[in-house]
């Protein structure tokens, strides 16, 4: 029998580890290994970052799993911000999900990693052709190589939710129905949120706690939003983009008709407040309808199109979803994904309002009902407003030195031109990488 | 002939030898059981200390996102840290304000519950329970009662001092008073572990010490400075020691309370780690901070170790 000392156990267990702490680092935590085999599993796992439970997707995969006989394993990354390390983790690893969610600001990053799978070959297959598609939708994923890593189920724009009752009962006209500037500017959106302020007791608006903002107001004051449209600049430090971005703070700082960031900054505040009545109009995507329809009960509202300036732009978060290129079954996530963009599936968005399905025809469903909000179908002029603005690979690495700096500029210590002037040229030597 | 240089084996020293050999063989079972008893925890640091250090180690060097092959750049991570990275130097800095907020005040506090619970009365236990139950409470619940009490202009704690004519200040949104919240919160979450510490380090103390000091006519401060405090340094030491290494890497309490702003103004090192290879996926590069991190704690520790002679009165 042979013996096995201690030092031998222990020498053992050393060099397996660092074989293995080795090879892994050798392999750059490729998520390679399923990839190419092939599965004709009828399960596929899918990673998003919202909860089951009040979004739409149950009816929809339900529907799916009835018609082709996969089975959906729905896995909940994590919320929020936390779903970023989440998405970098998974795509790290030797076992991704078959399909998960991607948010629409990092797709250019990952698609530069090679870690997402390129589907011009499966939207080809499927024959979907980009005229039945919103632009910025079908064109959403679209790499400047003319890849497609990711592809998007649609679009939830952004408009002005307001409270119709406190409109009314303040004598303040409503704002228009349609995507129009008639009556509705920047000006006008001033001068009714200054109307339906009561000091310390309400508000008339909250937009800086939506980062839409940062893209909205600067393309309709005559900028570009984050970036310049080829991703070559960081273009919020400009001028037209800079004064779009203190317009937006001085809504607190100097006009007094939005809540104090200390208040906006905390988790969804802005719309427990306008659900408490606290605030009269706040910018959101069109991803709010169904929570306000469930919990905004006693008093009427409806939505608005985004205040003009030099120009009546909106933007749009976009559903992205990536198929990654590790993943085990690729087949049944293409299934998935093409059935979630076709009349099959995207008519289920449709009906429930949060979102505009990138295919035409099943966007053309979105109708009023008897459910607020009245103009619901304002959110199709909306898409067809939308921006699709400019993409830069390292957006989270820029981000995170641009948006801090804003910090101050929302809580009225500094100026937006003199913030994002101090950082344009890190920002810049960032986005040129 | 017996020969000098051989033993003859007679039957009894075979018989001895065999019952050697049994014995020797019922030993590798119970060696085997040992290994057995060990492995969990062997095989536990293996793959969650060993397998990271190594990895990190290698990463440190290398410039790598986490999701394609490394690149062996050498030095270049750590020189670029140490000589080309404003950030790195405001997190320092603001580590350093949080340690210097709350190891004292932590420390001080929890010498105060431990004085007044070590005392032999009724009811202290259930103190004691009252004041540790923080520290083992979850550090996100915990964090985000305290981010709601901090909460803006209108939080909790800003609406009961507003009764009294006083204006708080934008807790978690302007500086310094962000960090002062979090140093606030942190000592409430992590004094219960010290005052324990603290209240065995007391209860060592004889009481002889105490009754021939009566006797010498100390008084109650005079027999706290003279007796108590000298008596407890030890167990302070261990206190100040630990709380070092702790605060150095705080961090679920930062991230839930403020994200490290504002303004990067509450960034905290090993947010700065996490934000930089998770957020960024500068994997290398935040390897080669965790190693810096390694080394400050190290050298720090060492320094302190070596000046505890000075302070530490071991009786």
């Amino acid at each position: 029998m042979s013996t096995l000392s201690r030092r031998t156990l222990l020498a053992g267990l050393g060099a397996a580890t660092g074989s293995v702490a080795v090879s892994a680092c050798l392999g750059g935590g490729a998520a390679t290994k399923n990839a190419g085999k092939a599965n004709n599993s009828k399960t596929i796992r899918l990673m998003n970052w919202e909860a089951l439970e009040g979004s739409p997707y149950p009816d929809v995969f339900k529907a799916f799993e009835k018609d082709t006989g996969y089975k959906i394993n729905y896995e909940f990354g994590a919320s929020g911000d936390a779903y970023w390390p989440k998405t970098r983790t998974v795509l790290g690893s030797n076992n991704p999900p078959d399909i998960m969610r991607i948010d629409d600001d990092f797709v250019a990053y990952y698609a530069s990693t090679g870690k997402l799978l390129d589907l011009r070959k499966n939207i080809s297959a499927s024959k979907l052709q980009d005229s039945d598609y919103y632009p910025a939708v079908f064109n959403n994923g679209k790499q400047p190589d003319g890849s497609i890593v990711a592809w998007s189920l649609g679009i939830q724009p952004r408009v002005i939710f307001y409270n119709k009752t406190m409109f009314k009962a303040a004598g303040v006209p409503l704002p228009p129905t349609t995507w129009t500037s008639d009556g509705w500017t920047w000006d006008d959106f001033l001068s009714a949120a200054k109307k339906l302020t009561v000091a310390g007791k309400r508000w008339g608006a909250a937009v800086i706690d939506d980062s839409g903002y940062e893209v909205v107001y600067p393309a309709n004051n005559g900028g570009q939003g984050r970036w310049a449209k080829d991703g070559s600049s960081f273009a919020l430090a400009n001028a037209p983009d800079a004064q779009a971005v203190q317009w937006v703070a001085d809504l607190t700082c100097k006009e007094k008709v939005q809540p104090a960031w200390s208040v906006l900054n905390q988790d969804q505040r802005g719309q427990q407040m306008f659900i408490a009545g606290q605030i009269a109009m706040m910018e959101r995507g069109s991803s709010l309808v169904p929570f306000l329809q469930e919990n905004a009960k006693d008093f009427e509202w409806d939505i608005a199109p985004i205040p003009a300036q030099k120009a009546q732009h909106t933007y749009g978060n976009q559903i992205d979803f990536c198929i990654p290129a590790g993943a085990a079954n690729q087949k049944g996530a293409w299934k998935l994904l093409e059935y979630l963009t076709t009349m099959d599936g995207a008519k289920f968005f449709s009906a429930q309002g949060s979102m505009v399905p990138g295919l035409k025809r099943a966007a053309a469903l979105i109708k009023p009902t008897s459910k607020p909000p009245q103009h619901i179908d304002l959110i199709l002029d909306a898409v067809d407003n939308a921006i699709l603005p400019g993409r830069v690979v390292q957006d989270e690495a820029a981000i995170n030195v641009y948006r801090p700096a804003l910090d101050p500029v929302k809580t009225c210590q500094t100026t937006a031109a003199k913030a994002l002037g101090a950082v344009r040229k890190q920002v810049d030597s960032i986005v040129a990488k | 002939m017996v020969s000098l240089g051989t033993p003859h084996r007679t039957d009894a020293s075979a018989a001895t030898a065999r019952r050697g050999r049994r014995r020797l063989g019922s030993l590798w079972p119970s060696r085997a059981t040992g290994y057995l008893f060990i492995a969990p925890l062997v095989i536990g640091i293996a793959v969650f200390q060993l397998y990271p250090i190594g990895v990190t180690t290698y990463a440190s060097f290398t410039q790598w996102n986490g999701l394609s092959a490394p690149v062996f750049t050498g030095l270049t991570n750590y020189k670029r840290l140490l000589t080309d990275d404003p950030t790195f130097r405001l997190v320092l800095k603001n580590t350093l304000f949080f340690m210097l907020g709350a190891i004292p005040l932590t420390t001080l506090v929890a010498l105060g519950l431990a004085l007044l619970t070590s005392q032999r009365r009724r009811g202290m236990s259930f103190f004691r329970m009252a004041f540790f139950v923080p520290f083992v409470a979850n550090t996100v619940a915990v964090s985000f009662v305290w981010y709601r009490l901090f909460g803006g202009a209108d939080g909790v704690l800003n609406n009961i001092v507003r009764g009294i004519g006083i204006h708080g200040p934008d807790w978690l949104v302007t500086s310094p008073w962000a960090m002062i919240a979090i140093i606030i919160a942190s000592v409430w979450q992590g004094v219960g572990y010290p005052m324990i510490v603290l209240i065995g380090g007391l209860q060592a103390i004889p009481l002889t010490v105490y009754e021939a000091s009566a006797i010498d006519g100390a008084t109650g401060f005079r027999k706290f400075r003279h007796i108590t405090l000298p008596l407890v340094t030890p167990s302070l030491f261990f206190v100040v020691l630990t709380q070092f290494i702790t605060t150095f890497q705080v961090f679920g309490i930062v991230y839930v309370m403020t994200q490290g702003g504002p303004n990067k103004q509450t960034t905290v090192y090993l947010l700065y780690v996490f934000n930089t290879a998770f957020g960024e996926g500068q994997v290398g590069y935040a390897s080669a901070m965790a190693w810096i991190l390694f080394v400050i704690i190290g050298f720090a520790t060492l320094v302190q170790w070596r000046l505890q002679r000075r302070w530490v009165f071991y009786g």
